[in-house]
Formats: structure tokens, C-alpha cells, sequence
């Protein structure tokens, strides 16, 4: 499932759907589901997205990458369409599956194999499939154990011995079980199909998380099935920043190069990454295309970021083809795609405790954040827990300084 | 005007020793990324063409996995596209080609099924950036049924290569291989443009070599033009060379960055290249999936390798897949694939092999291989083992003191 908003990604996900953001690099968020897939012999695949499709769906294409382009099966990506009875935009998750039931009911399979497409982890699926024919229940869900801290932003599972669900919380305050549902699910094919059928009238909305799983727990019909690998939630901005700097740890937990099953993803033309002789390069994960002549200190560059000679970058996460001129001086930022930053501006330094004025719920945790093709002028000065953005016309932002907790977002496109 | 090229990429490349044990020259990698064939390949589509026809004969498994079907360089089409063409079995003859000429002769079916006004012969084994649509202008303007390309080189350069004389109208006048007067001043580039009909006619069973028995012979008949070339080229027909054209990339990168003409090649599926906190990495040029926990300096380091702590790598060449140990130290070192260097190991730092011990390999002249040091791919040096400047380890070797 592809079609959320993500707006707990703010900017990131301002002119791209939430699996097409970048991710570790040279990846995008939804490279991690398909390589999955792949390895777990699923050859058909299909995706269903909504908002702001277009880069998941150049970036998919006919699935190449992912060995999905195939005479039968393969990935087929499922936009909103007229002219059937219930055809209209994708109102939930659920709704989703309902406007496409016809291809539901086509399908051979005796089973529908559920992904969010915004999570990071490695899985075999067929463990998980054989988990849920031994089960005996229609449905079941993947969970995995995340920090009692955190289950405010999960569904919660309470499970009994046997696996079978008991009681089933959305985005609760207190919890006595810390097993989060991933937002993957198994379902018998033909009770699925059924079941939408059922709720469907009963709720305009009706979402997986909300109503479905609640109604089979229930019922006693659905199961959980332990994940134990290890999984990256970036669900919001903050986890989004953590994952990433999680794989820049001397082991880290997820291990993103494997040569024997690597993350497949669409092929980069780059040539290799340069290191000049003035650079200084220490923690980092850098790729393809970058040519570095200042310092890199624990950061993620994406293929292409250019870093001038005395600019200085520490701590962020740099997306495709920016260039950070001469003397500019960055911390603790996320720099979205072919963005440029002047010589000698100062990014991410400032007082942390100061959230973001306009998202301050999302943005208080001491980083910046630049949208896209955003031109920063300069010589200024701009803060931590600031939202920097150029419209997709004029790419530069004013040359004024940004406080702690400013923002400055091309004025026709505030959100 | 429709060209068909053909790469001829069946030789032995026996000056490029262990580089070319287990694979075709044109597969030896190249530039942290690529390898040598992708820059002709790279310059045909570039330059508009989409069919092509390599022929291969000596190790070509490197070759073939690298290209398949083409799809890196646009040539997966469904009409004309890359075909291999190795030596078959014909009828009651079973033969290897026997030289360049003999290959194309041998495949002049294809040449003729082709409908290609011009066919474009190149040697794939020279790194370059060439528009061939220039040198098809100037062929068609000239009128002679074929042109070869040519470069103005030193004077040092001439015992390395077919040189031209060529008459002010553009008509090469005199072509002797290796000469040794001062009136040759063009080098052949070993890229030949004939007019299709006239090559057809004029390949037969008795011709073994495109230079000896084609285009010699064509230029004493004033039927060859020389299209002049001004750009940066090197035929990778030595170690020294392969070095130095390795080492030019890292103070000029124009060759494999220029937005308008990129090098595709098959990449790998690795993510970026990670550099530790205690890694020193300078002047260097760093592929895809590295380890880096050690330093690097001037040096070019392909995908996959991984750098222990404490190592030092100076001036040096790794290919892909090779791990070199803690506190290594590796100098004017060529590393082929996946090779393991052990912990303590030194290789091409001191002038002669340690007291008390002989090593399993060999020091290569010094014209070969320039005092560079190689190791052959798959091959293991067990720790503390310290190789000579200049030596050679064979493939798949693991050294021994003996």
C-alpha cells in the first residue's frame, strides 16, 4: 500500500509519496518492501498508491530492477480509476482494496500478502505465510516488539499463547504489550474479499489499523506473527532521521550491505565518488557521483551531492545531486534533492529545545529540513528545527537569516 | 547513413599478464566502475549506433556476464542491439578466428544480413571519447571506400604503434607498423570505417589481419583516408599504460563525468561506500559497498573491497570484491578480484624479498610492468607476508614461504 500522505514527513514528502522518499543513500523507502518480495519467490505484486504517485511510479516502472518484469505477474501499480460502481479516490486503506476487488476475485492465490511499503526491514515472507496456514485463522498480522516508549505510535497487540490476537489498541496512551502491528498482513483470499464486502457500508473510511483489525479481534479470526529481524519505523521525521543514522554505526543492527541479497533498486549512472585531496570523510556513507572536497562527518550523501572545498557537514542526511558551495557550514540536517546551499551559510546550528513554529509537532528534535530544488542564498544564517522550501518556480529563498524554529516555505504552497 | 559496428574483442592481450589470465582485455575493469569495453560501447550509442557486433574468442565468461543483453548501454532493442559472435562450427570446419580479419571474413553473413551503409570496425580495448559520426562525415566527404582514425603522438610513442603519413588532401599515403623515421607523426587507432559493399568484396579465406593484409595494402592504392582525432586516447597495451591511464582519472575525471556523453556500464546493486570514524581517505576514487577503515591515498578503489583498520593504501589499484587486512600496506600495487591480503602483509614496498624466505611468484621485467607490483585475482597472502615492488602472483595462488 503505497497511497498515504506521510505528512509526519513534512517536507520530504511535500511533492512525493512516502515510499518514493529516499533512503540510505541510493534507495527509496519502497525498494526494501520489493527486494522482500522478490526474495521471498512473491512474483505478483501491486501496488496501490494515490498521492503524488508520480516518482513511485518512474521509479517502479515495469519493475526491472526487482526481476518484477515478467510475462505473467510481475508489479502492476493500481492508481484510483472511473467506471466501475464504487470507483472514486482511494478514501482509506481499506477502500483501497474494495475499488479493486475485481482483481481480487480474478487472482488464483489462496492467500493476499498485505505491505505497507513504508517500513524498513529484511523478511523472508514465506516464513509469515507459513505461520498463518498453520494458524487456522483467516487473517493475521506481523508484529514486532518496540520500545514501551514508543507504543503511542502504534497499533498494540495483546496476544494469548497460541498467537491469536485478544486485544487490539490503536495509538494507545498505556498498553500492557509492546508488540506493535508492522502493517503487514496475510488474509485467505476469499474471506477478504467477503469481509470488505461487510464493513464497507458500515464505515466511510474504513482503514486496516482502525476498524478491520479491531473487528477481527473480535472475532477471535486473526493471529500475530512475531518479526524478529530488525525493522526501521520512519514514520515520522524524527524516526526517519534516527534509522538513518543508525546504519553509520560501526555494526549497525540493519545490515545494508549484504553482497549475497542485496537491496535491489533501480540502476544509477553515476560515475564513482571522488575524495579530492582536501577532503576529510569520517563515519559516513557516501555514494556514487559525490565529490567531496570539504569535510563529511556522520552523514548519509545520496548519489551526485557535491561538497565544495571548506564546507563542512556533520550529522545529515543529503539527498540526490545537492551542492553544498564553499565554506557552507551544515549540521543535523535533512537536504532534499538538487537542492544548492551558498558559500559560506551556516544550516542546523542552534538551540534544540526551540520547535518548529509551523510544524511543531513533528520538528522538535534539533534538525533542519530543506525541500527540494531549494536555492539557499549565500552568507545567512539558519537555524535548528527550521522548514526551508523554494517553489517549484523561483527556487531561492530570500536571503535573510532564519531563527531557531523558522521556517520560510515559497508562500503560494504552504500546507 | 546506417553504421554497423564491430568490436573485435577476441585477443589475447598477453602484455596485460595476470590482469588478462582469466578474462578478454576489454573486460579488465577500469576507473573504480567500468571496464575497458564500456567506453567504445558507450561511444556507439552515443554517437547513434545500436547495432553491434562483438566478436569475441579468448575468455570472453567476464565479457558475456557483463554485457548480456545490453540493456546498461540502451542496446537491448529489439532490432539490431549487441550480438556476441564467438567462432562456430561450420559445415566440416571447426577453426578459431585466426586474426582480425579472418573474424570479420568469417562473419561477413551477418555484415551482409546487416542493410548498413558503413561498417565501423573498433578494437574495444582503448579508453576514448569518440563521436563516430564525425569520422562517418568526413568519411562520406572524402569518398575513399575506407578511413581510419588517427592521432598525432610524440615521437617516443612511435615504436608502439601503426603510423600514417597522410598527403594534405587527407589521403593517408604510407602506413608501416613501428617505424622508426621521424615523418610519422599519426598513429592508427586501430578504428577502421569501410564502406560496406567494398569491405565484403574484399574480405577472403586468405586474409588473416585487417592492418597486414587490409588497410596496408588499401593505403598503397591511396584508398584510405585519415580522419584526425584530437581527444584523449590510450590503448591499454601495458601494465605501465593501464596504470597511468588509471591514475590520470583522479587529476582529470573528464572521461567518465561529462553529462553530455556518460560511461554506462552494469553496476552493482551495493550501496554507497562507508568510511569509518578512524578512515583517512585522500585523492582517491571509491566504488559502490566499500569498507573503508583504514587509508587511502591516490589510489583507486573498485566496489566491494573492504579496508581493514591501520591499513595504508598509496598509489595502488583495487578491484572489486579484494579485502585487504589490518595494518596492511600496500604501494604501486595492482589488486585483482577478490583477492585477501592478510593482516601485516606488505606488497610492493620493500625492493626485494625479506631474508629466509622465497615467495611462489615472480619479479616481471621491469619494462613489463614498471616496477608495479600485481596480484592476481582470487589469490591469498597470508599474513605478514611482505611481496616485493614489482612482483607478480599468479591467479588463484595462495603464497607461500618457501
Amino acid at each position: 500500500m503505497a497511497g498515504g500522505a506521510g505528512k509526519r514527513l513534512s517536507l520530504l514528502t511535500r511533492y512525493r509519496a512516502k515510499p518514493a522518499v529516499p533512503f540510505a543513500g541510493k534507495y527509496r523507502i519502497i525498494d526494501f518492501t520489493l527486494t522482500n518480495c522478490v526474495r521471498s519467490g512473491i512474483e505478483e505484486i501491486y501496488v496501490l498508491t494515490q498521492y503524488i504517485s508520480r516518482s513511485l511510479t518512474r521509479h517502479i516502472g515495469i519493475g526491472k530492477p526487482w526481476d518484477l518484469d515478467r510475462i505473467e505477474g510481475g508489479v502492476s501499480i493500481l492508481h484510483p480509476h472511473l467506471g466501475y460502481e464504487a470507483a472514486d479516490w482511494y478514501k482509506s486503506t481499506a477502500d483501497a482494496f474494495y475499488q479493486n476487488i475485481s482483481i481480487l476475485k480474478d487472482l488464483n492465490c489462496r492467500n493476499i500478502l498485505i505491505l505497507s511499503g513504508d517500513h524498513v526491514y529484511k523478511a523472508d515472507y514465506r516464513e509469515f505465510l507459513e505461520f498463518h496456514e498453520r494458524s487456522g485463522k483467516p487473517a493475521s498480522v506481523g508484529v514486532t516488539e518496540v520500545p514501551v516508549s514508543s507504543c503511542r505510535h502504534f497499533g498494540i497487540a495483546t496476544i494469548d499463547s497460541e498467537g491469536t490476537i485478544k486485544k487490539f489498541e490503536e495509538k494507545p496512551e498505556k498498553t500492557s504489550s509492546n508488540l506493535a502491528s508492522m502493517g503487514i498482513y496475510i488474509f485467505d483470499r476469499k474471506f477478504l474479499i467477503s469481509l470488505l464486502g461487510e464493513l464497507i457500508d458500515s464505515c466511510s473510511d474504513l482503514d486496516f489499523g482502525k476498524h478491520v483489525i479491531p473487528n477481527l479481534t473480535r472475532r477471535g479470526l486473526i493471529s500475530a506473527f512475531n518479526f524478529s529481524g530488525y525493522w526501521l519505523d520512519i514514520g515520522t521525521l524524527r524516526s526517519y532521521y534516527n534509522a538513518s543514522m543508525s546504519l553509520l554505526a560501526v555494526r549497525p543492527k540493519f545490515k545494508l550491505c549484504d553482497y549475497e541479497a542485496p537491496v535491489l533498486s533501480v540502476p544509477d549512472d553515476h560515475p564513482p565518488l571522488v575524495v579530492t585531496k582536501n577532503a576529510i570523510i569520517k563515519r559516513s556513507l557516501i555514494c556514487n557521483g559525490c565529490i567531496i572536497e570539504g569535510k563529511v562527518r556522520s552523514s548519509i550523501l545520496s548519489p551526485g551531492v557535491v561538497v565544495g572545498r571548506g564546507a563542512e557537514i556533520e550529522n545529515s542526511i543529503i539527498f540526490h545531486n545537492c551542492t553544498i558551495e564553499t565554506g557552507a557550514r551544515i549540521r543535523n540536517a535533512i537536504i532534499d534533492k538538487h537542492s544548492v546551499i551558498g558559500c559560506k551559510t551556516s544550516l542546523g546550528y542552534g538551540n534544540p529545545k526551540i520547535s518548529n513554529k509551523l510544524h511543531p509537532s513533528y520538528l522538535d528534535f534539533g534538525i533542519a529540513v530543506v525541500g527540494r530544488e531549494t536555492r539557499i542564498p549565500a552568507g545567512i544564517k539558519i537555524g535548528t528545527n527550521c522548514l526551508v522550501a523554494g517553489s517549484k518556480i523561483s527556487r531561492s529563498i530570500p536571503a535573510n537569516d532564519i531563527d531557531d524554529g523558522g521556517y520560510y516555505i515559497a508562500a503560494e504552497e504552504i500546507s | 547513413m546506417k553504421v554497423l559496428a564491430i568490436i573485435l574483442a577476441g585477443g589475447t592481450g598477453k602484455d596485460l599478464s595476470v590482469l588478462t589470465r582469466h578474462r578478454a582485455k576489454t573486460a579488465v575493469p577500469f576507473g573504480g566502475r567500468y571496464r575497458i569495453i564500456d567506453f567504445c560501447l558507450s561511444n556507439c550509442v552515443h554517437s547513434g549506433i545500436s547495432e553491434i557486433l562483438l566478436i569475441a574468442q579468448y575468455k570472453p565468461k567476464s565479457l558475456l556476464e557483463h554485457i548480456r543483453l545490453g540493456k546498461p548501454w540502451d542496446l537491448d532493442r529489439k532490432s539490431g542491439g549487441i550480438s556476441i559472435l564467438q567462432p562456430t562450427y561450420y559445415g566440416k570446419i571447426a577453426q578459431w578466428y585466426k586474426g582480425t580479419s579472418d573474424a570479420l571474413f568469417r562473419n561477413r553473413e551477418a555484415i551482409r544480413e546487416s542493410n548498413a551503409d558503413l561498417i565501423l570496425v573498433l578494437s574495444g580495448d582503448q579508453v576514448y571519447l569518440m563521436n563516430y559520426k564525425k569520422m562517418a562525415a568526413y568519411h562520406r566527404d572524402m569518398g575513399a571506400p575506407a578511413t581510419i582514425a588517427v592521432k598525432s603522438v610524440s615521437p617516443s610513442q612511435r615504436s608502439r604503434f601503426g603510423m600514417v603519413r597522410c598527403a594534405k588532401n587527407g589521403i593517408v599515403t604510407s602506413f608501416l607498423e613501428k617505424p622508426t623515421s621521424s615523418e610519422y607523426n599519426f598513429a592508427s587507432m586501430g578504428i577502421y570505417l569501410f564502406d560496406r559493399d567494398f569491405l565484403l568484396d574484399i574480405l577472403s579465406s586468405d586474409k588473416i589481419d585487417i592492418v597486414f593484409d587490409i588497410v596496408i595494402p588499401m593505403s598503397k592504392r591511396k584508398e584510405v583516408a585519415g580522419f584526425k582525432f584530437d581527444g584523449y586516447w590510450e590503448d591499454i597495451g601495458s601494465i605501465p599504460s593501464y596504470f597511468n591511464a588509471t591514475r590520470r582519472l583522479l587529476k582529470d575525471r573528464s572521461l567518465v563525468t561529462d553529462p553530455k556523453w556518460p560511461i554506462f556500464t552494469r553496476g552493482t546493486d551495493l550501496p554507497g561506500a562507508k568510511f569509518s570514524e578512524i578512515s583517512s581517505v585522500k585523492d582517491a576514487i571509491v566504488g559502490d559497498g566499500c569498507d573503508i577503515r583504514g587509508k587511502v591515498v591516490r589510489s583507486i578503489v573498485f566496489p566491494g573491497v573492504y579496508i581493514e583498520q591501520g591499513a595504508i593504501v598509496e598509489d595502488s589499484i583495487i578491484f572489486p570484491f579484494s579485502r585487504i587486512g589490518r595494518d596492511a600496506r600496500i604501494r604501486k600495487s595492482i589488486i585483482d578480484k577478490h583477492v585477501s591480503v592478510g593482516s601485516g602483509v606488505s606488497i610492493g614496498v620493500t625492493d626485494a624479498p625479506k631474508m629466509g624466505y622465497r615467495l611462489s611468484g615472480r619479479i616481471e621485467e621491469k619494462s613489463k610492468t614498471a616496477g608495479i607490483a600485481l596480484i592476481g585475482k582470487k589469490s591469498v597472502i597470508p599474513k605478514g607476508i611482505d611481496i616485493p615492488a614489482g612482483f607478480v602472483i599468479e591467479v588463484e595462488t595462495r603464497v607461500k614461504r618457501c
